[in-house]
Parts: structure tokens; C-alpha cells; sequence
């Protein structure tokens, strides 16, 4: 039996996936940021209970955390030292020497994780040629541990200049520490990123450190509550931000991998649905309280980006760059923005409406939940428009009052504009989607692909709120509402593969098979060893490689899949194809004469689970369609429309319906506009379509 | 319907037209050969209507604004002259000719049409490695004494025409450029970014119709314009003054002043004018600014200071004016060399801070480090037998604000470039970094701090010809209201060695032999406030962090810290009295 546990920031979501039945049993409480480690085993106890399982029967635990991602955001982390090549103590400090925000005269860099006086610098240098100019000096190294030591620091980081091609010079420095400090309190830059560019390889050791404790913490205290509850038999992994999972053991020593776990396993989940319906392109579409996320799936793979800014800021369509911590590490690709149905809808300085990025979280909350919230909100304009309302926001869990919508809306924006509330709330929605269109453009067209070609797929809380608009706003004439769209996070968890990767910068060009074959063996080598610490069996072994790979004058890569774990001739030019196309597609040109460099090499090792079996509704739904015609008005920008509306848990395989029509269900509604038809596929999934082309 | 509506409709439209700025600017990066586009992200890219506004700007350098609206001008105010057709570019550097701010700064422009007529126009800039010229680089280095030494000059001309590269006009650029390949790639992705924005501006213009588009755009307009008149009432209205000076123009050793008196006026609707009035005559070395350059460094300062979140548009200029003699430092005329034009920038917005800190003294900061310290590496590899040209741009100090100390070793104003990785400088040119550090007591005292001062040391593997240009080597940035100056900059050439040689603020061509050592190091920002009202623990606590040193603590803050890192609370009291009472008694 699988079990997943989503800690968000306001619900903690479980599925229990019963295997021997194929059942999904569902139940979402609220979240509590102190002590994360509570709801998840109440929701554990909870849904045992609830599907009549006894405690022997749960064995197999996948849990999306957001403990890494908070901590840094808190500033709750552990006090780092910092060793660094003789000369470079500022490596962090300066960063990229660039400010987050060009206009604004007072808007600082975030602080460094390390205080400036807890960097070590070391006597000794490697060149870019591999060579050893100066070596370590140990008297004087140990003296900068043991300097640290008395600060008092917690764990230690240690990144030296060209350490990815000469790792011994830090392996010296972890061994020598390592008799200082406990082990897992030690990170080197070559074992947590053995990439080049040291600011980012040290910024990601730095994180690794800085959050280990925490990590480190939170799991022994799942594991004494589950020890409370005798379930030790259980075994956990935890998600991790490049789309597979980790043993705990491995989460501890790379616990900078755990970033962004939750969004990760949606788009993972539509990754695994996308190929079960035979959808070549999907944009897997995530809206939740405070933000929009979207990835992209193509013919059912994930896709994946090196680097990543942990604790940065929102503007209206993404992340402000520079405003948070770099980490490198393979991430599915994701790209946010700050809309959500929590954003704050506000007026500025020149009389524009602008939606979000500040949000009123879950406390208090958009004002129709009656704890004190005093702005307006995106879920505010949908209880205006009257397509939220209280009998079914949350299974009916939460009370709202639709008349303190009304009287933010009214007194915030109708009043300065002059504007019936009705308009005021299909302003705030348009606004708020132009913001999500950007990212959803970012990620399809800014990566050389048409958003024409995709399906959007619809999921968390709002999501499916916001689908079909947003689908007309940018062409899309297939929209997928999964099944449990409310908790698919926690679906795609149950979806997840054990995976780990690794990574060598070798900086070669294209042509040198040998090198190129030896370094895949070497990575080949690492990952054998992975799969016996982890005791995956010969036959279940499976290996993916890519290169990152760039044109030898460029200093950005692209990430291409290899053909073989063992490269002929053959290969390389199809890698060489792989790669202009990809060129191409990205950037719309390539250079046939110009010579390709590559610059990592990247091995993933994965061992595969047994994924779930989607519901088949044929077999069990069979309520008569009549029940649900029961008609409400909602507000459209065309009007007032008499939209049909539908209980999601009695639709039955195949029903079909046409726009305007609002499909609700326990964690979520559905809106479906005019022009769009509807059907409802044998596991579930409604599939919305467009049945009138725009002229 | 009113206009208030529109302001929900105009924000969708402004969305929209702001993301295909970003797309064309994430497409330029992401595909360009040279690390000076691509690790620095040093381009921009912009949107105009047809009749030369600016619409949208994606930038990461504000002073290219500059150049993409002065092309903008000369291509705007006579469209059919350019005879211009679908699928047609213009490509332009010449300051003088085209509307450029310097010479390594390449834009292009690309009408769009829509339904037969031109319905806006994309432009991007980006910044070239090299331009030809006297010296790798000479196009930035600023020692040049006419423009002619610094490189090939492109009047507005057709690279592309119907889609199609003008090979022959291609010619003639790249071969006098070094570095041809890398400069041929960097051009190409240029067009390509432009291709993109095409694509997405049609799609733009068949969703709405053109009219629409043109009442959203006068709308948005009116929304920027609106929103700084707003801004500026709030300011106290009059003139105020300042003058700063720059260290010297590379030809001589004099001073240049450069002086500005600013009015905010109340009277009918709010606006500010800028008279530069009394500013030096324009020089004979290459910090000249013309007059585009101008215009970027004082909307960028009209943006920091007064409305940092506001869209910059055509409305965002309108209450804006701006007068500088002729042929004058911020004005210069052919064949003024321009090359190191981005001092003078920086230098003008440190005086308009100045000027600004009387009407607006929580919206400013004291004086940064006021340059943008470009050094330039050219030469042949050892072993591949090829040119190279490294440019590396430092940061420095910026200057303390009212409330906040400035931040430590970082780009400041009117440029944001990113430093390249030093790993991945020493893995392209035979170059060793063998220091990259903040520098210690750089930054001045005061209630506020001002930020630390960056110091790189570069070592040449092979002979090599260094070119630069800076300033604040001898004028160190100001401190306001009883706040210190930050600590000037240098180059040293083998520095701490008893054949350590100082080397002027702009230089073009000198020879570097094999295993010499530049050391670069920027100025730190001016302080605010007097440095006795700073709070003693923060000024411990820039003492525990190595950010001061404690003869600095001592002298400059009057805080006496112990050895044992505490302060010595009784001795810091009397010592910071006296000097109180000293200050009180100076004239």
C-alpha cells in the first residue's frame, strides 16, 4: 500500500492508494509550519482509519515537504562556516556584484547564509588546466578549521576554486574536518555540485549546509512519532525537486535537493496522466493560494533546468532574478509567478489595477473567509462573480461571506474607478491571468515551442477555476481537469521513481569519443555503487544520460539526451543533430560549422515503482445524469449566463456537457466557458474542448 | 466608456506587450556567442509605436535606452527615407549618425507591420566585445581623443532586408572587427530576437484591433505620466544646484566639473526640468556623452529617485526636460570620442542625487562609486594561436541612503552588468584572478555606511595589452550631511611588489608582460550622516565581519573596540564626545 503526504504551506494533502484494489482514499487538513511532523502523522493515523487499513499495511511512504524552501525563506537555518580558496572570501558577498532590482535605490541583496567572518580562506590553488599551482597547505588549513570550530558553527562548507576537476584538495579539507565536526555537518562543494562556475557551486553547498540540521531534525522526528505509533516498519522517501525521490538517508546528505518538492510532483503526475491519455504536449498548470506554477511535458517526459533561485521574490511574472540563493541542482523545469487565490488586488501610483504578488495567504486569508481580511482578492472576484460559493468551497469545510467580498471589492476598487463590483471582479480575473499567461508563455515560447500545440492541464485549488480562460487567452483548444485536481500534488507523488543524479563538468569538445566514454563509465561507476547502497537490483537498474552542450564560443548550455550509455561514432552525430535541433527550436538558429563543446555530463539512476492504477469509472459510478441538472447564474465578460452545474463525483464515464457549465467537487471547481464542450474520460478526467473557432 | 475602464483593459494589453520585451531579451541572452551578452547580460530590447514612443522596455542596463531611442529618432523622423518593407532591419552603433551612446553598443530596429502599415517598431542593443579601432576594446577603453580611433561607425543601414542578411553590409562591419566569429553569432542572435517579437506582436495585433492598440498605448502613456507628475508633487518645489567633478578626461591631468541645477516645478502640472549649464566644454578624451547618453542617465535618476515601479514609457518622459550646452561634456559633437562615456553617465546621476538630496534627502543616495571600471585583456592564446578580448566591468560601493547602509561590491545605476565567473574567465583567456575581494574601510563613514569597493587582481599568462576606463581614482564620492567620502579607486600593476606601478584611470594599448599583476580596485560609496551618530554595535559589527578596520572604528566612528572584540563602552563615550564637540566647533 502507497501512502503520500504533501505538506503545503496551508494543507497538508494525503492519498492512500490501496493497490491490491486500485482505490485512492483522500483527505487534506491544515498545515502547521511549527511543527510540520504533527499533521503528517495525523493524516497518516487519519486515512488509515478512514479506508479501514491497519497500521502493519502501510509500508511504502512518499512525502513532499516544503521544509527546505521555508527555512531559508525564515532565515531559520543553521549558522554555516565557509571555506574558500585563498583570495576569494567574497565569493558570496559580491555574487554576480549585481543588485535584484535596477530602479529601486533601497532594495538590498538578500544577506549572505555565511557571515562574512565565518569564511576560512585556504593556501592553495588548481588551475583551469587541472593542474596543482599551489598545494594545499594542512598546517594552515587546519588552523582555519579550528578557527571555525571555536565560532561555533554549526556545519561547514567547503568549495575551492576548479574543485570539479580536482576534488582531492577539498577531500583533504572534509577528512580534516570531518574529526572536528559530526559528518553529516560536512558538505563539499565537489560531492553537492561538481559543476563549474563558483559562485553557484558555492551558494548551493552553502544552502546544502545551512538547511542539513533542519532536514536532519525533521526526519528523526517522523521517525520517533512513527516509532511512537509502531510503524517503524515503514518506509519513507521524500520527493525531491528533480521529479524522483530519495531514500532519508540521501535526503540528509543532499538535503539541497529538496526544494520545491510539492510543485515538483504535480507536474510529475501530469507527466505519468499525460501519457496515460496519449497527450504529446501538455503545460501542467498549478494554481494554489498564493502562486501559479507551470512546467512543461513533452510526450510524457519531464522537462529539467540546472538552476534555481531559492527564497527569491515575485514581480508580476516570475521570480526577480538575483533576489534570492542560487542552487544548482537538476530541477524540473517550473516557472511561477505570484498569482494565486489569495493575490491582493491593488491600485497604484499611476490608477492601474494590479493583481498580486502580495498575497493574504491562508491568515487571514481573501476577505470572504471572514478572518479579518481586508483586501480583495482573486477568490474574493469569483464569490462576486458567483463562482465560488459557500456551500462548496471545501467540501462546505470553510464558511464564506460573499458580503464581505463585496464590501472590500466595493470600497478598494468600485469606488476610486467608479465601477460596478461585477466589473471590478472580471478586471481583477483578466489581470490576474495576463500575469499567468506570461509564465505560461515563458516556458513554451521562450523554449521554441508554440503554446498552440499543447493541452493545458489544470490542477490545485484555483487551477481549474482559471483553466479554460486562460486556454482561450493563448489559443489552447484542449483543457484536462484530472481527476482529484485538489490534492494531484499528492498524486504525483505516488507516481515518483527512486532517482538520484550525477554530474561531472568535463569540457570537451563533441568529437572526443574516448574521453567522452570514459567519463560516462566513471558516472556509470558512481551510479553502481548508488544502486547498491540502496539495494536496487541488477535488472531494475536503469540509466539516463545527457550532456549539456553549447556551441564552444557560448557560455549558456543546452540539455540533450544521449542515445547510449556507450557512444560510437554513430552517436555523436546524432547527438550533434539532437543538439542543432535543439538550438534551433530554442533560439531559432543553429551553426552547422561551428564546433560543440561539452560542458556537464549528467547520469540520473533510477529504479522504478509500480505506478498507481488510474480509477475506472465504468465499473463503479452509475447515478442517473438528471440529479445533476440543476442551473445557477455566474458572470462572464459576455454577461450573465444561466451555466448548468455539476457534481463532479456523479459524473459517469463518457457524460458529456456543453460551456457554460461549473463542474464542483470536494477541493475544487471546474469553470467551463461558453464555446467549450465537455466529456468526462473513463478514469475521470473531464476534457474540455473548444467547439468554436475564434475568428 | 471611461477611462478608468480602459485602465483595466490598457494594464492587460501593457502586460502583454511587456512580456514580448522579455521573451525577445530571455531569447537574445540565451542565444548570443559572446560572454559579454551572455554571462553579463549586457542588451536590452525594446517596443516603440509607429511614431517613435517607447511602449515597452525590457532592459538590464538602463543607459541603452539611450541608444534604441536615438535610433528610434532618426529612423522615426523620416520613415520613408529608409524605404522600409516587412522583413527589413537597420542596424546602427554611430552616436554621432545613429543615435548610438558608444560605439560597442550595436541596436537594431525592426518595423512591424500590420494590415500594410508599420504598427510598431523592435528594437535590441546589445553590447559588442569589439568594435575595431585603435586596440582590442578600443570602442570602451575611453582613451581615444576622437572618435575615429575608437572603432568602425555604422550609420542606420540595412542589415536585413525581406529576411534576408545583407552579406555585403555584414562584410564590411565584421571585417573590421576582431573577433569576427563570435561578433557574427552575437548579430544573429540579435535578428533572431527580433523574429521572435515579430511573431508574437502579430498575434498581438490580430487578438485587438489596431485602434485598440493605439488607445491602450496613449492610455498607458497617460498612466506613466500621470503617475510621475503625481510623484513630483510631492517634492518641494525650486531649483537646487550641484557640481561634482570627474578625476581627468586621459589626456591631461585636469579636472572636469560637470554641474546641474534642477527645477521641480508645481505650476500648471507638475515637472522637472535639468540645465546643465556650467558643465566643462566637452573633452579631448573619450568620456564625452552625447546627447542620448544624456537622456538615459537622467531618466534613470528621475526613476530611482521618484517612482522606482513605474513603467518607463513615452508618458513616463513628458514631464521631464532637459538642456545641455552645446558641445559640452553631456552633449559632445563628431568627432568627440565617446568610448568611455559610461563614468560621465554614472557621474551625472551622482549629481543629480546631490543636486536632489535637498528637495528629496530620503529618496537619494550619497555619491556611489561613480564609474563603471571597464578593463580590457587582448591578445593572442598561446596555444590556439587566436585573438581574445576580455572585458570585465567592476563594481564598487554604492552610497548610503537616508536609513540604509549602501550595499558592498555591486553595480550601481545606470549599469547591472553580472561579473563573468572566474572560472570561467581563466578556462577562455590565458588570465589568472588571483584576488576578488571587498576592500576594507573603502567604504565612507557615516550614520549610514557607504558600501565596500571591489578589488580584482589579474594575472597575464601571456604578454598581453591592457586598455581601461574609470574614474573616482583621484575625486573620491561625497558623503552627505556630515557623512564621509568612500575611499577612491586604482590600478596597480604588481601590486605589493617593490615594481609596483600605478596606472591612470584611462589607459588604451599598454603592454602587459607575462606574469605581471593588474589589481583593479573600484571606489567605495559615500557615507551619510555623521559617523558619531552611527550606532556602536554596527559599527562592531562591521569591525567583527572585516568590513572596517578598528584603527578605522577609532578614528573615523570614535568607537573604541578592545581586542577581545567588544567595545570599550567608557573610552568610546568620551572619545565620541570630544570629537562631537570638535565637529561643533569647526566653522
Amino acid at each position: 500500500m502507497n501512502i503520500a503526504i504533501d505538506t503545503g504551506g496551508t494543507f497538508t494533502d494525503i492519498i492512500l492508494y490501496d493497490m491490491k484494489k486500485s482505490i485512492f482514499w483522500t483527505d487534506k487538513i491544515p498545515s502547521n509550519p511549527e511543527n510540520p511532523e504533527n499533521p503528517f502523522i495525523d493524516g497518516l493515523i487519519r486515512i488509515l482509519k478512514l479506508s479501514g487499513h491497519s497500521k502493519n499495511e502501510a509500508n511504502n511512504l512518499i512525502h513532499g515537504t516544503t521544509i527546505v524552501t521555508n527555512s531559508i525563506i525564515e532565515g531559520n537555518v543553521a549558522k554555516v562556516g565557509l571555506l574558500v580558496t585563498e583570495g576569494f572570501r567574497d565569493l558570496l558577498e559580491i555574487g554576480r556584484q549585481q543588485r535584484p532590482d535596477l530602479y529601486d535605490l533601497k532594495k538590498g541583496r538578500k544577506a549572505s547564509l555565511v557571515r562574512r567572518d565565518l569564511v576560512g580562506e585556504i593556501r592553495e590553488r588548481v588551475s583551469s588546466n587541472k593542474k596543482v599551482i599551489l598545494p594545499l597547505d594542512k598546517k594552515q588549513s587546519l588552523a582555519q578549521i579550528k578557527t571555525l570550530k571555536k565560532k561555533n558553527i554549526d556545519t561547514l562548507a567547503i568549495s575551492l576554486l576548479f574543485s570539479f576537476y580536482h576534488p582531492i584538495h577539498e577531500r583533504i579539507l572534509e577528512k580534516l574536518a570531518q574529526k572536528m565536526f559530526d559528518k553529516r555537518h560536512v558538505f563539499i562543494s565537489s560531492r553537492i555540485s561538481p559543476e563549474f562556475r563558483e559562485f553557484e557551486r558555492t551558494s548551493t553547498t552553502v544552502i546544502a549546509a545551512a538547511v542539513a540540521p533542519k532536514v536532519v531534525n525533521y526526519i528523526s522526528s517522523i521517525r520517533t512519532k512513527l516509532s511512537a505509533q509502531v510503524m517503524d516498519h515503514v518506509r519513507m522517501r521524500i520527493m525531491h525537486s528533480g521529479g524522483g525521490t530519495l531514500e532519508t538517508i540521501e535526503a540528509e546528505e543532499r538535503p539541497h535537493a529538496l526544494i520545491e518538492s510539492g510543485p515538483a510532483a504535480g507536474v510529475v503526475g501530469a507527466a505519468y496522466l499525460s501519457k496515460k491519455l496519449n497527450l504529446n504536449q501538455v503545460l501542467a498548470f498549478d494554481m494554489g493560494g498564493t502562486t501559479a506554477k507551470v512546467g512543461m511535458v513533452l510526450k510524457g517526459k519531464l522537462q529539467y533546468s540546472q538552476e534555481y533561485e531559492v527564497g527569491g521574490e515575485f514581480h508580476h511574472a516570475g521570480r526577480q532574478r538575483g533576489s534570492g540563493y542560487p542552487v544548482r541542482s537538476p530541477m524540473i523545469d517550473i516557472v511561477e509567478c505570484g498569482a494565486g487565490a489569495g493575490s491582493i488586488a491593488w491600485i497604484d501610483e499611476g490608477g492601474h489595477l494590479k493583481v498580486g504578488p502580495q498575497s493574504a495567504g491562508a491568515d487571514p486569508g481573501p476577505a470572504c473567509y471572514g478572518k479579518g481580511g481586508e483586501n480583495p482578492t482573486v477568490a474574493d472576484a469569483h464569490v462576486i462573480l458567483g463562482r465560488l460559493r459557500k456551500e462548496n468551497f471545501l467540501g462546505g469545510k470553510l464558511p464564506i461571506y460573499p458580503d464581505l467580498s463585496e464590501k472590500v471589492i466595493k470600497r478598494n476598487i468600485c469606488v476610486p474607478f467608479n465601477i460596478k463590483p461585477v466589473k471590478a471582479a472580471l478586471g481583477i480575473l483578466s489581470i490576474a491571468n495576463t500575469n499567468m499567461l506570461r509564465i505560461l508563455r515563458l516556458i513554451s515560447i521562450a523554449r521554441g515551442y508554440d503554446p498552440r500545440d499543447f493541452a493545458l492541464m489544470a490542477y490545485g485549488g484555483a487551477g481549474p477555476l482559471h483553466a479554460t480562460e486562460l486556454a482561450e487567452m493563448i489559443s489552447i483548444n484542449h483543457v484536462v481537469i484530472p481527476f482529484m485536481p485538489g490534492l494531484f500534488s499528492s498524486f504525483g507523488l505516488l507516481c515518483t521513481e527512486l532517482s538520484t543524479d550525477f554530474v561531472e563538468t568535463i569540457m570537451i569538445p563533441i568529437t572526443r569519443i574516448g574521453s567522452f566514454n570514459k567519463a560516462i563509465t566513471r558516472l556509470k561507476k558512481k551510479a553502481d555503487v548508488w544502486f547498491e547502497q540502496n539495494g536496487v537490483i541488477i535488472k531494475a537498474r536503469k540509466m539516463e544520460v545527457r550532456a549539456d552542450l553549447r556551441y564552444s564560443h557560448q557560455n549558456h548550455e543546452l540539455n540533450i539526451s544521449l542515445p547510449h550509455l556507450s557512444l560510437t561514432k554513430n552517436d555523436i552525430q546524432i547527438i550533434q543533430k539532437r543538439f542543432h535541433k535543439a538550438h534551433t527550436k530554442a533560439y531559432g538558429h543553429y551553426a552547422p560549422d561551428d564546433k560543440i563543446q561539452i560542458v556537464n555530463l549528467r547520469l540520473r539512476a533510477i529504479k522504478h515503482y509500480t505506478k498507481p492504477r488510474l480509477p475506472n469509472l465504468d465499473a463503479k459510478s452509475k447515478l442517473p445524469v438528471a440529479k445533476n441538472a440543476k442551473t445557477r447564474l455566474v458572470w462572464f465578460k459576455e454577461g450573465r449566463l444561466a451555466c448548468q452545474v455539476f457534481k463532479r463525483s456523479t459524473l459517469t464515464s463518457g457524460f458529456r456537457g456543453t460551456g457554460p457549465a461549473v463542474i464542483e467537487e470536494k477541493e475544487s471547481t471546474t469553470l467551463i466557458r461558453i464555446g467549450w464542450d465537455f466529456q468526462v474520460d473513463r478514469f475521470g478526467n473531464l476534457h474540455i474542448r473548444r467547439h468554436i473557432q475564434k475568428v | 466608456m471611461s477611462l478608468k475602464i480602459d485602465a483595466i483593459t490598457s494594464e492587460v494589453v501593457l502586460n502583454t506587450f511587456q512580456s514580448i520585451a522579455e521573451e525577445m531579451n530571455v531569447a537574445l541572452i540565451c542565444s548570443a556567442y559572446s560572454t559579454n551578452i551572455k554571462e553579463r547580460k549586457d542588451c536590452s530590447c525594446a517596443i516603440f509605436d509607429p511614431t517613435g514612443h517607447l511602449i515597452s522596455l525590457a532592459e538590464n542596463i538602463p543607459v541603452h535606452l539611450g541608444s534604441m531611442q536615438g535610433l528610434m529618432n532618426e529612423v522615426g523622423c523620416n520613415p520613408v527615407k529608409w524605404k522600409l518593407h516587412p522583413g527589413d532591419i537597420l542596424i546602427a552603433n554611430d552616436p554621432y549618425r545613429g543615435g548610438g551612446s558608444h560605439l560597442p553598443d550595436i541596436t537594431l530596429i525592426m518595423p512591424v507591420f500590420y494590415a500594410g502599415k508599420i504598427a510598431a517598431f523592435l528594437t535590441n542593443i546589445a553590447h559588442w566585445a569589439d568594435i575595431g579601432g585603435c586596440a582590442p576594446g578600443a570602442g570602451t577603453a575611453g582613451a581615444s581623443t576622437e572618435i575615429y580611433q575608437e572603432g568602425i561607425r555604422i550609420p542606420p543601414i540595412q542589415i536585413v532586408h525581406n529576411y534576408t542578411p545583407q552579406n555585403n553590409v555584414l562584410e564590411i562591419i565584421l571585417s573590421n572587427i576582431r573577433g569576427r566569429q563570435e561578433r557574427e553569432g552575437d548579430l544573429r542572435a540579435q535578428i533572431s530576437s527580433l523574429y521572435l517579437g515579430e511573431r508574437r506582436l502579430n498575434e498581438l495585433f490580430k487578438e485587438y484591433q489596431a485602434k485598440t492598440i493605439t488607445r491602450v498605448t496613449e492610455e498607458v502613456f497617460h498612466y506613466s505620466e500621470r503617475w510621475l507628475r503625481k510623484a513630483l508633487r510631492k517634492a518641494p518645489a525650486g531649483t537646487y544646484r550641484f557640481t561634482d567633478i570627474m578625476d581627468d578626461d586621459g589626456t591631461s591631468e585636469e579636472h572636469i566639473p560637470i554641474e546641474v541645477s534642477i527645477t521641480i516645478s508645481h505650476q500648471n502640472r507638475p515637472s522637472i526640468s535639468f540645465d546643465f549649464s556650467g558643465t566643462a566644454p566637452q573633452a579631448r578624451g573619450g568620456i564625452n556623452m552625447v546627447k542620448q547618453a544624456l537622456l538615459a542617465s537622467v531618466l534613470y535618476s528621475v526613476r530611482a529617485i521618484f517612482a522606482p515601479k513605474i513603467y518607463i514609457n513615452a508618458g513616463f518622459q513628458r514631464p521631464i526636460k532637459i538642456k545641455a550646452p552645446q558641445k559640452s561634456l553631456v552633449n559632445a559633437s563628431e568627432p568627440s570620442a565617446v568610448g568611455g562615456r559610461t563614468d560621465t553617465c554614472q557621474r551625472v546621476v551622482d549629481v543629480i542625487m546631490g543636486a536632489l538630496a535637498q528637495a528629496v534627502p530620503d529618496k537619494i543616495t550619497a555619491a556611489s562609486n561613480g564609474a563603471t571600471t571597464a578593463i580590457i585583456f587582448g591578445g593572442t592564446q598561446r596555444l590556439s594561436g587566436s585573438d581574445f578580448i576580455c572585458i570585465e566591468a567592476l563594481g564598487g560601493g554604492m552610497g548610503a541612503s537616508y536609513s540604509k547602509d549602501g550595499m558592498d561590491g555591486v553595480q550601481v545605476h545606470i549599469t547591472n552588468t553580472s561579473n563573468l565567473p572566474i572560472e570561467a574567465l581563466e578556462m577562455e583567456y590565458p588570465l589568472r584572478v588571483l584576488r576578488y575581494e571587498l576592500i576594507k574601510d573603502s567604504g565612507g563613514a557615516g550614520q549610514f555606511r557607504g558600501g565596500l569597493a571591489i578589488r580584482k587582481d589579474i594575472q597575464a599568462l601571456v604578454p598581453m595589452i591592457f586598455s581601461a576606463h574609470a574614474d573616482r581614482h583621484t575625486v573620491s564620492p561625497w558623503g552627505l550631511w556630515g557623512g564621509k567620502g568612500g575611499k577612491s579607486g586604482q590600478f596597480l600593476l604588481n601590486p605589493g611588489k617593490s615594481q609596483a606601478q600605478r596606472i591612470s584611470s584611462k589607459v588604451s594599448g599598454i603592454t602587459i608582460e607575462k606574469d605581471n599583476v593588474l589589481s583593479a580596485q573600484t571606489a567605495g560609496g559615500g557615507g551619510i550622516g555623521s559617523p558619531l551618530e552611527r550606532e556602536k554595535e554596527k559599527v562592531l559589527e562591521d569591525y567583527l565581519l572585516g568590513k572596517i578596520s578598528r584603527r578605522h572604528a577609532l578614528k573615523e566612528y570614535g568607537v573604541v573596540i578592545k581586542r577581545s572584540g567588544k567595545i570599550n563602552q567608557a573610552v568610546t563615550e568620551s572619545s565620541r564626545k570630544k570629537k562631537k564637540e570638535l565637529e561643533r566647533d569647526k566653522p
